[in-house]
């Protein structure tokens, strides 16, 4: 806590006496005892403050070498905004042309998706090829297989035999299906890719390539299975 | 003790109010300087980094104890105010933004030593710089004394009377006024000056030095 000695030492020290008060000052310090140690110990401080100060080295060249390359290194960002672009009022309403954005977005989608049926409907006339297994990448260092392996039955239209019934001029071939079983009104039939010409098989993938399509599940253990198959 | 002998000298302290007030003077324009550093100008943060790096670090010096560690704080704080350019904001009083940054470290780094803020519980060599057998017993208690007072009393003590700010530039730089500041100021002083004379009258300052140098030699 400041006392009264505490301010006229400070005082005195800083040199804010004038003349008179000093030299009562003065006098009272001959006769007080405990001011006197007080003023002594105010001259200790300054005087172990401003040595300890001028003691600090002034050299910081270290650490101004290492600021200097952090500087070098640190490129400012350029403070082109939207008002320097011309776009202020784009960036304003930002928020609003995010929304509309994604409504068209949803919205068409759902358009898209309500008029073909969940799926994407096949352009009449097209002849896009059909969907072609690829041979995985692991398949091959396998040998290719031998004629004689037997290869994966494609969907072919079945022939019609003695005991089915010709179908009757005029009337569509009906599908082999359960007479029982009706079509749910939301189970829409799956529609089938129209089947490109048989040149377009031939130049595509070779029917003899078809077991390599098993050997996608390529853990090792089909592999193995397969090899071994092969060998006997 | 024959160091206590009174002298009614001149005061010292007259010298040396006249040769700080300049040092802080003449930095009205640091705002403009950082933004120009913000904006590019690297040749802005040479003269930032000249007015201010000296002071920062005596401030590190005198909170943290040591001046490796003090060192190491100041290259942090000027790496902060580096990455700022990626992050531009606006800076109105840089020395004020600096010197929290550098209060921030420093607090940090108390924290993670664990340490009591008053630094009570540091070697006294290590927040003293080395001078040898220089320093008398004397200013060994003032030092010690300066160590043992509350974080806030010292900050105080250091900004004004190594640093060489104004109370005035310290309450703005701390966000207090500048009544405050200086009351602060004011305490701290006499708190420093009652340990120093209880020293200086019981004699206990020998005695005490002793008992310290004799605790540092166990610890080694």
């Amino acid at each position: 806590m400041m006392t009264e000695h505490d301010g006229l030492v400070e005082r005195y020290l800083d040199g804010r006496m004038s003349p008179g008060e000093a030299a009562a000052f003065h006098h009272r310090v001959a006769s007080d005892e405990r001011l006197r140690r007080m003023l002594r110990a105010e001259q200790i401080i300054r005087g172990t403050v401003e040595r300890d100060r001028r003691a600090i080295p002034h050299d910081h060249a270290r650490t101004r070498t290492r600021a200097l390359a952090l500087v070098a290194a640190t490129p400012a960002v350029p403070q082109a905004g939207p008002a320097a672009t011309g776009w202020a009022w784009l960036h304003g309403m930002k928020g609003i042309v995010a929304a509309v954005a994604g409504t068209v977005i949803v919205a068409g989608s759902l358009v898209t998706l309500s008029g073909t049926g969940g799926e994407p409907a096949p352009v009449p006339g097209s002849s896009a090829p059909p969907a072609v297994a690829m041979p995985h990448p692991a398949a091959q260092p396998f040998p290719e297989p031998s004629a004689t392996a037997p290869a994966v039955p494609t969907p072919a239209t079945p022939e019609p035999s003695a005991s089915s019934p010709a179908p009757r001029a005029g009337t569509a071939p009906v599908t082999p299906q359960r007479a029982s079983h009706r079509p749910h009104p939301a189970e829409k039939p799956a529609v089938r890719a129209p089947e490109p010409p048989p040149e377009a098989f031939a130049s595509e993938t070779p029917r003899e390539e078809a077991p390599q399509v098993i050997i996608r599940n390529d853990t090792l253990r089909t592999r193995v299975r397969i090899e071994t198959l092969q060998r006997r | 003790m024959n160091d206590c002998t009174l002298t009614l000298t001149t005061p010292i302290l007259l010298e040396q109010r006249e040769r700080i007030v300049p040092i802080a003077a003449g930095h009205g324009d640091d705002a403009a300087v950082m933004n120009r550093f913000l904006a590019g100008d690297d040749a802005a943060f040479v003269e930032l980094f000249d007015r201010h790096n000296h002071r920062l670090y005596v401030y590190c010096l005198k909170l943290v104890g040591e001046p490796a560690q003090a060192e190491d704080l100041t290259q942090e704080m000027w790496e902060r105010v580096i990455r700022m350019r990626l992050k531009p904001q606006e800076v109105r009083t840089p020395i004020a933004f600096l010197l929290r940054i550098a209060r921030n470290l420093c607090l940090n780094h108390l924290k993670r030593r664990r340490q009591n803020v008053s630094l009570s519980a540091l070697p006294e060599s290590a927040y003293l710089p080395d001078r040898g057998d220089e320093r008398s017993e004397l200013e060994e208690v003032v030092h010690q004394a300066l160590a043992e007072l509350p974080f806030d009393y010292r900050e105080v003590l250091v900004l004004n009377a190594y640093c060489g700010y104004r109370y005035d530039e310290i309450a703005e730089m701390i966000g207090k006024s500048s009544t405050a500041v200086w009351m602060r100021a004011s305490r701290a002083r006499a708190r420093l000056r009652a340990t120093v004379m209880e020293m200086i009258g019981s004699g206990h300052a020998t005695d005490r030095l002793r008992d310290n140098d004799q605790s540092m030699k166990e610890q080694r």
